[in-house]
């Protein structure tokens, strides 16, 4: 079940919502808040459900082919042209001829990509965050994360254009300096992003790389 | 990790090792590689030279007169094909705690409705500063419930600390409500927008 909240749409639909939460809200004692200790978000693993779907469909979709044939021959029918023609091959064709060979090549890839999705955590577009509770866990998107660096990068002067992108172990930034010395600009725009790396309190910190442009018109 | 997440990860790993398994048993026969690599097959391997076929004639028919290969051949499908439904269903489903206690102890006869509580968690987070939107969702069984709540910043907001003040706010009037840990999983996202250059 999905809830939905717009502050923007409050005054249509507050309402309900709201007495809602002053009903649960009610129920509460005040407490002082608490910090507690910092704790690490592990990295989500995807459920792989889409993968999964697939696999089951191609699954179930192959065997009931073959399942209705089965039958139809069963009550006295004669079997249907592609499976005739499927027994044929099977039986003519030779382990070197390429049609095999290409197939082979093509279920070992498949193969290999299943085991590859069933043994790796999925999500990289999710960066995890440290969290103030061990029973809270938080992930960032990268465009986020991304966009908030490139937010930073561009407020240093002389900077005319920024791009930063995530991978899992590195930020890298490219500015085109308009106005400035390339070099000073490049260490100003690097304090700023460590800052800025600092605020997005990631659980794994990557390495920064910068590369500056000169872009002068 | 959860049990559903364990089940997919299990099965997509034995259909790979199935699938990548006969894959290169074909590989192997079709490009030679026990003459080329003066391997001896195993005694019973199938496929070993370039001239075998996947499935002769012999093989398919070998016991189709027998009278108990095709009531096997239906079953064996049938139950396969109702393996995968099962499999592609559960992919759909999501688990609903239900109704969930007040309080603690339990107060006699109020439960509060999981809708109830997302809708209260949604609207609660949507009033925290540097917060555009919020979407709240619980999910998990009712002894174990789950909070998954999606928010999106607004451009200057500090993704720590609007964890900071969800975990103090929302958060924790909603374990208080229910009285439990209620883990919560967050996600945080921005809108695009365009960059503004330094004046």
């Amino acid at each position: 079940m999905e809830r939905d909240h717009r502050p923007s749409a409050e005054k249509d639909q507050l309402p309900a919502v709201d007495g809602v939460t002053s009903r649960t809200v009610g129920l509460l004692t005040e407490q002082p808040p608490t910090t507690g200790p910092q704790s690490i978000s592990r990295r989500p693993w995807s459920e792989r459900r889409i993968p999964a779907a697939l696999t089951a469909l191609a699954v179930a979709a192959a065997a009931g082919t073959l399942l209705a044939d089965v039958i139809r021959v069963r009550a006295g029918q004669s079997a249907a042209a592609w499976r005739r023609h499927l027994a044929d091959e099977l039986a003519s064709r030779p382990l070197d001829d390429s049609a095999i060979q290409a197939g082979g090549a093509v279920l070992a890839a498949l193969g290999l990509w299943l085991i590859v999705l069933a043994l790796t955590p999925g999500l990289r577009h999710r960066l995890p965050l440290k969290t103030p509770d061990a029973q809270m866990h938080a992930v960032l998107d990268r465009k986020a994360a991304e966009l908030r660096m490139r937010d930073a990068a561009m407020r240093v002067p002389g900077v005319s254009a920024a791009r930063v992108r995530f991978s899992r172990r590195h930020a890298t930034a490219r500015a085109d300096v308009r106005f400035r010395a390339p070099a000073d600009v490049r260490a100003d725009v690097r304090t700023s992003l460590l800052q800025e790396l600092d605020r997005l309190a990631l659980a794994h910190r990557p390495s920064l790389r910068v590369r500056v442009r000169p872009r002068r018109h | 990790m959860h049990r559903k997440s364990v089940i997919n990860r299990v099965l997509l790993a034995l259909t790979g090792i199935l699938v990548l398994g006969t894959a290169l048993l074909v590989l192997a026969g079709g490009f030679d590689l026990y003459r080329r690599l003066r391997l001896s097959a195993p005694a019973g391997r199938p496929l070993t030279t370039p001239q075998d076929v996947l499935l002769d004639d012999a093989d398919r028919t070998r016991w189709t007169d027998e009278i108990w290969w095709w009531p096997t051949v239906i079953a064996v499908l049938a139950v396969a094909i109702l393996l995968a439904l099962w499999w592609f269903l559960a992919q759909l489903r999501r688990t609903h705690p239900g109704d969930l206690s007040v309080g603690d102890p339990a107060r006699d006869g109020v439960e509060l409705r999981e809708g109830a509580l997302s809708d209260a968690m949604a609207a609660d987070a949507g009033h925290l500063p540097g917060v555009r939107r919020a979407r709240a969702r619980v999910d998990g069984s009712s002894r174990r419930p789950e909070a998954h709540i999606d928010l999106t910043l607004t451009p200057d907001a500090e993704p720590g600390q609007a964890l900071q003040a969800l975990c103090d706010g929302p958060l924790k009037r909603a374990r208080q409500t229910v009285a439990r840990t209620l883990p919560a999983t967050t996600r945080l996202r921005a809108t695009p927008h365009k960059p503004h250059r330094a004046q």
